[in-house]
């Protein structure tokens, strides 16, 4: 029988050979995982709408705001209209730049421009503060020219850099590098004081320091005729959803590649009933760092559609459609993320709004409101995967000044204004209600 | 006459001595004293003894001795010099005066002795014997005395120094003692003898000074030899109905002799220097616990510096008599530096006793026989070996000590800093300010209560104030001779092998540079190693030998590991329970000494020791050591710069096998049971993980201290099992004491071939770009990814001090800075840099910086780009107008409840220190 008295001494050796044994089958702490960006509310929001003569101005907003104030570049008279933070307001204001900043928490405040310039129409959602800004689908000929407005909206000086593309690669040029925009004032690049005679040109406006704003003023007076403010799209990404171009008319497809491989480019139409291929546009080529114009074939009925360009290598594109006296030209329409406005009273013809659902089953519910931000009435478009619809906003609505549009799923949205043979496109973003921002702790 | 005459010439001529033998309850002495007078080989013209009547034992001995026409009764409670008056108008006029004590026994040529050099010069006025110890007989007391600035008599003598014929040549001295003092008698009586104001001490010395400034000269007489019982002195002598016992009589009469004779010129000084000086005393015997000495010193300061006109008549009665300058007479007295050397012999002797000698060869006694009766025990120094062989561990240590100055070099400039261990501020002021002021201007500024460590560092650090510095690179360049220093103390408590007891406390020290902690810097755990073994021993003494001071010594000690380390106070709280389980006698005293600990550890037991993974953050920052279970197991704690693991494993080997034999493993059981604690301290930590910026980023928390804890008492098991293996024969034993020797070995030449510089450097502290630095400003660091999380640590200046790192901003603070910063990387506007300008944020330092990041701060008005130190790296500067918002600002309670934690420190520190042995005592 064994003495365990005895055999005490082997007690500690075996509690220490245990306390080693259950360390070692304990998994160590790992790092960190790390805090995803969340959002954090948008408390104060600028924007620079480009103003030409006659042209009109709208500002509104998802919720009430606390103040808003407006300043015009260069300095000139300005109503007092813009100061109500709790309405829609829309009028004319003086040719140049109208800058709106509007305080509030999460309010979700928008400006709206529109007008007619060199015979087209125009209309265009008033850009605020860009990070990295692309344009694609510029011209450089005394046909065709586009002029890139950069507005300081901040106090201090602002400085971008500039990337340009051309059909045959990236543009040199001595003054896109670190183009200062000194406080309160507005700086106007041609495309062709950077490349005279270039037909087909894109543009990235990378922000270096301050508060800048960035809009491209298109206009033609050859075989494309009208003008058309650009908006900025967002990063070159492999998937992108242009929409709001609710006509038939000659219709071009122009993709920038800035990557350094070609990018092999798919467009789908994202019909009422669902996506199909678009014939002769299944496999668009794009050479590496430039920018291209692919013509859509007339077989390809765009009208009232939605295009998916899915690329192999990140791009930028951009549809533009012509008709007589004008033109239109789609941008990438971002994933909405919350309520968008629509303004229904620009006073550049009727609306037409482009909703996709580039993936799966979406629905979006259309609300309108008017200027004194009453509900007017609302109603619901359901949208089938890889699916759009172009619906009349103002259907089912007695009145409104805008509607808002509020998803459920991956949707996406455009308006398109005609009136007379004019067209303007203008792809439809979230309101900023929030922001993201990174997760941030004190040590 | 010439001193070069022949000095047996007054023979010839004798001159006249009257002998004055003065009693006072002395029976315990006299016969020998009688006898020793009567077997005078030059017996004295006349004798006379006064006593004053308070002895019928005394005066019966001395009547029979003497014949009762010699011996005359004085008035009682008269000082030894009325007495000595009292005899003198009892016999006749002589040349010399020769006093004697009835404590005394007088050599048989102690007269001729005295007259051979009393007689060789016209000037000499006093002449003093040879003065040794009575029983020992051949210790050396006296062979003139002087005094020091302070008031202290100084005899020149190594205490127990014996009698070699080393002042065998006869010399001046400012005064001789009263027992044997041949006086020339016109000088008496010109001087009015010793002073009344003086019944007992100091006499000789104000009757030798005042000879002195008259122009005479007073002079010993190695040839002459008394043997003294300093029956007073040593408060041997029964003083009923004799001169009234007053407290702190001899400091008083030291302090009067030194103010009624100074010159004019130095009075001021020495009045206000000897007062400090009196007050420093009685402090430090309070220090000391030695309240009678303490209330001795102030009573003597009380009736000395009460009653200014004794000082002015004694002046008065001296200003007279002055013949000579001070100057002329200036090297009869102690050096000025006298004193102080003093203090170095008593700091050398804690020094040694600390260190401890090995091996101290014990001295034999052998009788060496001088005349009837007199028994001299003389010692015996026997044949020893060179001093290196005789003191191994003195020499250990030494070579200890050079090897720690050879691994740190390019680190002796001072500085320390690393990942871990910030810079130590310039000046000890920063740590005070830290500790008692209510706001810290520390990054966004903070309210929060300095870390424990700081009141340490603070005293100590006070030492050497401009140069704090001092203190940490000590503590860490030193940390092996240091902690061996320690464990061989507690070695020496627990095992009389000496060569095991060595190598284990060489290889515990070197356990602070195996781990890994001394070259990360990581002070927390050297600290807490080189304090553990103080705090085994102290707990042993709290079982086998308590006392209260031990208690309170263990608290404190308890405490400053705590404060360092915060996880051994809890490592210390397991033994201890343990320890109090076992030991029910020791309970309370345990429970006192943890309690007290806690209480030294203030908010520190809240805000680290019990605040879950924190208690594995240690002094410094937090700084992520991953570490595998084995290596803990090794002795080893993660990150950088440990040694070679397999060193150790030799002695885990040898502590497995200490549990064999039976005689010693109850002990040796002990030993495993606290290096089972540490263990599991050590696994726990690593896998563990503190979370320092939240969701963000953790730290893997360091295990080094549990490790080395571990190996150390391991060390222990095998130290006591020594004394088995050497049981077993040298055959067994010298094959394991080669193993005990490989850790030692060989950690020992891993540590000086590779230093402890890196991480641990001393070059440029500064955390953000030295541009930065320089400015002084207040910088936020980000670290991180915009994707996953960014962490913002606001410093000022190069970076956090040691000791501010753990300054945290106020809530309030913290969202501003936040807000901020989100709002800079998200959608920058005016304000959020307004915001940052507010909480005195002047610029952002993005180290390794994310280009997302980069580009979102690029794009903020009101954030200039600056240059930065470095191509990962970016700055930004903050333009704002807008002046930065005051501080946040604690209580207006802070700083006494500050002070009043140092202050408890402080006194229990006093309260550890052990109690002096009073005057009787001693």
């Amino acid at each position: 029988m064994i003495n365990w008295r005895k055999q005490i001494w082997a007690a500690p050796i075996l509690a220490a050979a245990v306390a080693l044994a259950v360390a070692s089958l304990v998994d160590p702490p790992r790092d960190a995982p790390g805090v995803a960006p969340g959002t954090v509310a948008v408390d104060s929001v600028t924007y620079a709408c480009p103003v030409q003569k006659d042209w009109t101005v709208a500002s509104g907003q998802i919720s009430a705001g606390d103040a808003a104030e407006a300043t015009a570049v260069p300095d000139a008279q300005v109503s007092d209209r813009w100061a109500r933070a709790d309405r829609w307001r829309s009028g004319t204001a003086e040719p140049g730049t109208l800058i709106v900043t509007q305080t509030g928490s999460g309010t979700g405040a928008v400006g709206f421009v529109a007008g007619r310039f060199d015979g087209g129409d125009v209309a265009q959602r008033c850009p605020g503060v860009v990070d990295d800004a692309w344009f694609t689908g510029l011209g450089a000929t005394r046909t065709h020219d586009s002029r890139l407005a950069l507005v300081n909206l901040g106090p201090a000086r602002a400085v971008v850099d500039l990337r340009w593309w051309s059909t045959a690669g990236p543009i040199d040029s001595a003054d896109a590098s670190g183009v200062v925009i000194e406080p309160g004032t507005r700086t106007i690049v041609a495309a062709s004081e950077v490349a005279a005679g270039e037909e087909l040109l894109g543009v990235e406006v990378l922000r270096q320091r301050g508060e800048v704003s960035a809009v491209v003023l298109d206009s033609a007076d050859g075989d494309l005729e009208g003008s058309e403010l650009l908006a900025a799209a967002g990063a070159p990404g492999r998937e992108q959803v242009l929409g709001g171009i609710s006509t038939r008319g000659d219709a071009t497809l122009q993709v920038t590649n800035p990557g350094t491989s070609t990018a092999h480019v798919k467009v789908d139409v994202l019909g009422a009933d669902g996506s199909f291929l678009a014939e002769g546009l299944d496999d668009l080529a794009v050479d590496p760092e430039s920018v291209q114009e692919f013509e859509v074939p007339a077989r390809v009925d765009i009208g009232g559609a939605a295009l998916r360009l899915t690329s192999d290598q990140p791009v930028v594109s951009s549809l533009r459609v012509s008709r007589d006296d004008d033109y239109a030209v789609s941008t990438p329409s971002p994933r909405l993320d919350g309520p968008a406005i629509v303004p229904v009273d620009l006073g550049v013809g009727t609306v037409a709004l482009t909703l996709a659902a580039p993936g799966a089953a979406a629905s979006a519910t259309i609300e309108g409101f008017d200027r004194s931000m009453t509900s007017t009435g609302s109603t619901v478009v359901d949208l089938a995967a890889g699916g759009s619809q172009t619906v009349d906003p103002l259907d089912d609505l007695d009145s409104a000044a805008y509607v808002v549009v509020r998803p459920t799923g991956d949707v996406r949205a455009a308006a398109f204004f005609a009136t007379s043979g004019r067209l303007a496109s203008m792809p439809v973003s979230t309101a900023p209600l929030t922001v993201r921002a990174p997760h941030v702790e004190v040590r | 006459m010439d001193e070069a005459d022949d000095v047996s010439s007054w023979r010839a001529q004798p001159p006249t001595v009257a002998a004055v033998l003065v009693s006072h309850r002395g029976a315990r002495w006299l016969p020998q004293s009688l006898a020793s007078i009567d077997a005078l080989e030059c017996a004295p013209s006349a004798l006379v003894a006064v006593h004053d009547g308070t002895d019928q034992q005394t005066e019966e001995m001395l009547n029979a001795a003497l014949g009762a026409d010699r011996v005359v009764t004085s008035s009682r409670g008269l000082g030894f010099g009325d007495h000595v008056r009292f005899g003198l108008q009892n016999l006749p006029r002589t040349d010399w005066i020769w006093l004697l004590h009835d404590d005394a026994i007088v050599d048989p040529s102690a007269l001729s002795g005295l007259l051979d050099v009393a007689t060789t010069a016209d000037d000499i006025a006093v002449v003093g014997p040879k003065v040794r110890e009575w029983p020992s007989l051949r210790r050396l007391l006296e062979v003139g005395v002087t005094v020091t600035g302070t008031g202290a008599r100084e005899t020149g003598l190594e205490s127990g120094e014996p009698d070699a014929g080393q002042f065998d040549r006869p010399r001046d001295v400012l005064a001789v003692g009263t027992a044997g003092m041949l006086v020339r008698r016109t000088v008496w009586d010109d001087l009015g003898g010793l002073d009344p104001a003086l019944p007992l001490f100091f006499d000789d010395i104000d009757f030798g000074w005042r000879v002195a400034r008259a122009g005479w000269r007073v002079r010993t007489a190695p040839g002459a030899v008394i043997f003294h019982a300093e029956a007073s002195r040593g408060g041997r002598r029964d003083r009923e109905a004799g001169v009234a016992a007053r407290r702190g009589e001899r400091r008083g009469a030291a302090l009067l002799t030194m103010l009624a004779n100074e010159t004019r010129a130095r009075l001021p000084f020495q009045f206000v220097r000897l007062f400090l000086g009196s007050v420093l005393r009685a402090i430090a015997f309070l220090v000391g616990k030695d309240l009678r000495s303490a209330r001795s010193e102030l009573s003597a300061v009380a009736s000395v510096y009460g009653r200014p006109w004794r000082i002015i008549s004694a002046r008065r009665r001296r200003s007279s008599l002055v013949r000579v300058r001070r100057r002329q007479i200036a090297h009869l007295f102690a050096p000025p530096w006298l004193p102080y050397q003093h203090g170095l012999d008593l700091a050398a002797t804690t020094a040694e006793a600390v260190i401890r000698p090995e091996v101290v060869t014990a001295a034999g006694l052998r009788t060496a026989g001088r005349g009837p009766g007199l028994v001299v025990e003389d010692e015996v120094i026997e044949e020893q070996p060179v001093w290196w062989r005789r003191r191994p561990w003195l020499v250990t240590v030494t070579v200890m000590v050079a090897l720690a100055v050879v691994a740190g070099r390019g680190l002796l400039s001072g500085g320390l800093h690393s990942p871990v261990l910030p810079a130590t501020p310039e000046s000890v002021s920063s740590w005070w300010s830290l500790l008692l002021s209510r706001n810290h201007a520390i990054g966004l500024g903070s309210t929060d209560w300095a870390p424990a460590y700081v009141v340490p560092l603070a005293l100590v650090g006070s030492v050497v104030w401009f140069s704090p510095a001092l203190v940490t690179s000590v503590v860490l360049l030193f940390s092996v001779p240091l902690a061996a220093l320690t464990a061989h103390r507690f070695g020496r408590s627990i095992s009389d092998d000496r060569v095991a007891r060595m190598i284990w406390a060489t290889g515990y020290g070197l356990l602070t540079v195996a781990s890994g902690a001394v070259a990360q810097g990581r002070i927390g755990t050297v600290v807490a190693l080189i304090v553990a073994p103080v705090i085994a021993g102290l707990a042993l003494r709290v079982v086998t030998a308590p006392t209260w001071p031990t208690v309170m010594h263990l608290a404190w000690w308890i405490a400053v590991a705590g404060a360092f380390a915060p996880v051994s106070f809890l490592i210390v709280l397991v033994v201890l329970a343990a320890v109090a389980l076992a030991v029910r006698t020791a309970a309370v005293r345990i429970v006192v000494s943890v309690v007290v600990a806690a209480a030294l550890l203030g908010p520190w037991l809240l805000t680290r020791v019990f605040s879950g993974a924190d208690v594995w953050w240690e002094a410094g920052r937090a700084v992520s050591a991953p570490v595998d279970p084995w290596q803990v197991a090794l002795g080893l704690g993660g990150g950088s710069a440990n040694a070679p693991a397999w060193a150790a494993l030799a002695v885990v080997v040898l502590a497995v096998a200490a549990l064999v034999p039976a005689a010693t493993r109850r002990p040796v059981l002990v030993a495993w049971g606290v290096a089972l604690v540490a263990l599991t301290t050590g696994l726990v930590a690593s896998r563990t993980a503190l979370s320092v910026g939240g969701q963000i980023e953790t730290v893997r928390a360091w295990a080094g201290l549990g490790g080395a804890l571990w190996l150390g008492a391991l060390g222990v098991a095998v130290l006591l099992a020594a004394p088995s293996a050497r049981a077993l024969g040298p055959t067994i034993a010298r094959p394991l004491v080669a193993l005990l020797l490989v850790f030692p070995v060989v950690v020992g030449a891993w540590w000086v071939l590779r230093g402890v510089e890196g991480p641990l450097d001393d070059g440029n502290p500064s955390v953000v770009p030295a541009y930065l630095a320089a400015e002084d400003g207040t910088t936020a660091i980000l670290t991180g990814q915009v994707s996953t999380g960014l962490a913002v640590e606001v410093v000022s200046g190069g970076g956090p001090l040691l000791g501010q790192e753990t300054a945290r901003p106020t809530e309030q603070r913290r969202d501003d800075l936040v807000t901020a910063i989100r709002g800079l990387t998200a959608q920058p506007t005016r304000s959020d840099v307004d915001t940052l300008a507010r909480v005195s944020v002047s610029s952002i330092y993005a180290p390794d910086v994310d280009p997302d990041l980069a580009h979102r701060l690029d794009a903020a008005s009101g954030l200039g780009q600056a240059g930065s130190d470095d191509p990962s790296s970016r700055v930004w500067t903050v333009n704002s107008s807008e002046s930065v918002e005051p501080g946040p600002v604690a209580s207006s309670s802070r700083p006494w409840l500050a002070g009043a934690w140092v202050l408890m420190w402080v006194v229990v520190a006093l309260a550890a220190v052990p109690s002096r042995p009073g005057e009787r005592e001693r």
